[in-house]
């Protein structure tokens, strides 16, 4: 298992850092400005998905920094 | 491969999942989606059926069911409950007919007789471990992500979207689900496979 190149640091950092990049472009897509006059539920899909990616990004990263 | 037991389970949720997406608008539209989802099923099948081969075990689909509803000892039903087959309409109600709930097939994974007598590691295990029913599950998944692409690029998008929806519900870490048995296998693997698959399900949402 620990041979599997899923689960070398160098492959975990790349994902890491690509899950975070998405995360935040995620974010982004859900960042209009014209909030004033919006007084609709602001759910959206898309920013669960984003704090997901986050999420991932956070146990990769941890994974990727943790010494053996 | 097959027994006749998984081949209704697997026909069966093909039909509900059809006619949940499709919602019957055309028969056209019904048939092609029947189409689409069965082979997202078979693909994702398949995947598991050769890794529990190469890892001495034997793979039976079922339909997901529930059996305890709470921590305490006397909060189960009387029967398994087949949620699988009832969740996808239920989360259809409920959510207004935006949400299809594609996670309706689990499987239960038994070691073949001469496991014990090979080696997987250091040490010879006649049991299944966590991380190889996790290897098995995380198989499947990365078939449908493959097949997702491959679907894309070559202008199935329909295909792509559902291969993507089923990957993305399965991926929840929840009862028997394979996102389950891939977090308690190894969580890395969770979260590499989980982080591919919410990237497919943003660009899927937004531009798919």
């Amino acid at each position: 298992m620990k041979n599997n190149f899923l689960n070398k640091k160098k492959t975990t950092a790349i994902f890491a850092v690509l899950a975070l990049i998405a995360g935040f472009v995620f974010f982004g897509k859900n960042l209009t400005g014209n909030l004033i006059l919006n007084n609709q539920y602001s759910f959206n899909w898309i920013s669960l998905i984003a704090l997901s990616l986050i999420g991932c990004a956070i146990i990769l990263g941890a994974y990727s920094i943790k010494k053996e | 491969m097959l027994d006749s037991k998984e081949v209704t389970s697997i026909l069966l949720i093909s039909i509900i999942l059809a006619f949940i997406i499709s919602l019957m608008k055309t028969t056209q539209l019904f048939f092609q989606i029947l189409l689409f989802v069965f082979l997202v099923i078979i693909v994702n099948i398949i995947a598991k059926k050769i890794t529990s081969y190469y890892l001495d075990s034997e793979v039976k689909i079922k339909i997901w069911e529930v059996y305890h509803i709470g921590f305490r000892p006397w909060m189960h039903f009387k029967k398994p409950f087949a949620i699988g087959a009832f969740l996808p309409v239920i989360f259809k109600f409920l959510s207004v007919g935006y949400l299809n709930w594609m996670a309706c097939l689990v499987f239960d994974v038994k070691p073949k007789i001469y496991r014990a007598a090979k080696r997987h590691g250091l040490y010879a295990f006649s049991e299944m471990t966590e991380a190889h029913i996790g290897k098995i599950a995380a198989a499947g998944i990365f078939a449908n992500l493959i097949f997702a692409l491959v679907g894309y690029l070559t202008g199935f998008s329909e295909f792509a979207k559902l291969s993507i929806f089923y990957v993305a519900f399965n991926m929840i870490p929840l009862s028997d689900l394979d996102g389950n048995k891939i977090f308690f296998g190894n969580i890395i693997q969770w979260s590499l496979l989980a982080a591919i698959t919410f990237v497919a399900l943003g660009y899927a949402l937004l531009l798919i």
